[in-house]
């Protein structure tokens, strides 16, 4: 009974991202412009862009969660969904918790996934390490769209929410982008890195939930 | 405990005398601190000359920024469990004037990089960076509470984002620290310093405390500020039920 | 007598004027929005008994 509503809330998240066009793609599209742009903005060095390479796929993946996480749970209070599912009892943070972890298996999980290409383009060596990047991605992407679920959740009642969302996942994003940045830097401390990255990404996964249902709780009254 | 403090007509009564009480103790001791730092203790030539007298601005201010956080922070837990109104009040009144002194700090601390490190902004220092965050964990709080329709909305949605951005000022500062730890570049003369001479020890001990006590009183009034203006809405919102 | 400081003094000065600037901002906009706010609950109080008045 109480597993329904999470259920159909991951579900409707899910062809909620496909659906309308943009959709997944759009945070594609997004992190594709970024590293586009980037060596056409610092120039085509190949020793630069290997360095700054990881580094510009870390923000960049950080603000792509950021432009994906802006409508989440804006649609469901001014549908009603929100009341729907929270007076089945349903615990809030678990419905919460299954919108984020969707809108990160459709736009952050491909972003990791594609991140070998992009990382190609920036001139990094192609060797297995790329397939570990790519399990850091993801789980920092993970991090990213909870702890940016949170700003989302908060501001679900705000029009024109974004700036607010940005202001309030900033300084909750950066234990990810730091230990994520260095566990690629190859230099000193990467090595003891991707075990900061997964405990404060399991950190994210444990705190982020209550924080977002007793927002979404809020942001239905 | 708490509970005697929520009742807003004994904490009007409570802040009349307290406030002026903190403005009085916390310009005599700032203003001490200050003849001292100026005036009176030698200039410290391990730390650079005389630069190291913008420390008796400095270290307050960034005492104040983390000081006032977790007062913040605080205040709104005691506000989600016991919805006690004065410790929302208190939460809103903290964070504009903390945002001041965390602002003050790190400009003060980039104006004495600047002639010790040759640099305005080094991203090298955990301080520096930690106190940036800081910053912006209080311009979130801020714009967060502004963009809620409702008082009680805007309290809510505060004390849940104070609370998260409590939680999370260990790791952040945990990271921040391993960032800096391994880019330190060794010609970075230490702000601190080995040990401090006891000479600063008694003006910087005055200085802190008289901001303190300065932050204090400011917060005090800026909740008296409130409470009235939420008394006249009330009284407003009764006269329409009225008519 | 202002003190005499050695080749950093531009420094502790812009420090202490920006302390200044910023500490009695916050003091003036503190005490400009506690008098305003008590001015109007007076009013507000004033114009309550007139209804009651009435």
């Amino acid at each position: 009974m109480s597993a329904s509503p999470i259920l159909s809330a991951f579900r409707q998240a899910l062809t909620e991202a496909w659906a309308g066009g943009a959709g997944a793609l759009m945070p594609l599209g997004f992190f594709a412009g970024a590293a586009v742009l980037v060596p056409l903005g610092i120039g085509t060095d190949p020793t630069t862009l290997r360095a700054v390479g990881p580094g510009i796929l870390w923000v960049a993946l950080a603000l792509a969660s950021l432009v994906t996480l802006e409508r989440i749970f804006q649609a469901d209070v001014e549908d009603g969904a929100l009341d729907l599912w929270l007076q089945t009892g349903a615990p809030a943070s678990m419905i919460a918790a299954a919108k984020a972890f969707a809108h990160w298996l459709t736009a952050g999980l491909p972003l990791a996934i594609l991140s070998p290409i992009f990382a190609l383009m920036f001139q990094a060596k192609a060797d297995t390490s790329l397939l570990a990047h790519m399990g850091l991605y993801a789980l920092g992407g993970l991090a990213f769209f909870f702890w940016g679920g949170v700003g989302a959740a908060l501001s679900a009642t705000v029009r024109r929410g974004g700036l607010l969302i940005s202001l309030i996942a900033l300084p909750l994003y950066v234990p990810t982008a730091i230990f994520g940045a260095l566990a690629m830097s190859g230099g000193p401390g990467s090595t003891g890195a991707p075990l900061f990255l997964a405990a404060s990404t399991l950190f994210a996964l444990a705190v982020a939930p209550f924080a977002m249902g007793a927002a979404l709780r809020l942001a239905a009254d | 405990m708490f509970s005697w403090f929520a009742n807003p007509h004994r904490f009007l009564t409570l802040s009349s005398w307290l406030a002026p009480v903190c403005y009085a103790l916390g310009a005599l001791l700032i203003a001490w601190g200050l003849w001292q730092g100026l005036w009176i203790v030698p200039k410290d030539e391990y730390q650079g000359g005389d630069i190291m007298r913008v420390m008796f601005l400095h270290v307050p201010a960034a005492w104040l920024a983390m000081a006032s956080y977790m007062g913040m922070a605080m205040m709104s837990f005691i506000w989600f469990i016991w919805r006690h109104e004065v410790a929302d009040i208190a939460a809103k009144a903290i964070a504009p004037l903390g945002a001041t002194w965390t602002a003050l700090c790190l400009a003060t601390g980039s104006i004495w990089g600047k002639p010790t490190w040759g640099t305005w902004w080094q991203w090298d220092d955990a301080r520096m960076m930690s106190v940036l965050f800081m910053f912006f964990l209080f311009l979130g709080y801020m714009a967060l509470r502004a963009a809620m329709d409702t008082r009680q909305k805007a309290a809510r949605a505060g004390a849940i984002l104070a609370m998260v951005g409590a939680i999370n000022v260990p790791l952040i500062k945990f990271s921040v620290d391993l960032f800096t730890s391994l880019h330190q570049d060794a010609s970075v003369i230490t702000v601190d310093g080995p040990k401090m001479a006891a000479v600063y020890l008694w003006p910087l001990l005055a200085s802190g405390l008289g901001h303190s006590l300065l932050f204090a009183g400011l917060v005090m009034t800026l909740m008296r500020a409130e409470i009235w203006q939420r008394r006249a809405a009330q009284i407003r919102a009764r006269l329409m039920a009225g008519d | 007598m202002l003190p005499e400081f050695d080749k950093n003094a531009a420094f502790i000065w812009a420090s202490y004027a920006l302390g200044a600037i910023m500490i009695g901002g916050a003091i003036l906009t503190v005490m400009m929005k506690a008098r305003l706010a008590k001015a109007e609950l007076a009013r507000t109080q004033a114009r309550a008994e007139e209804a009651r008045q009435k």
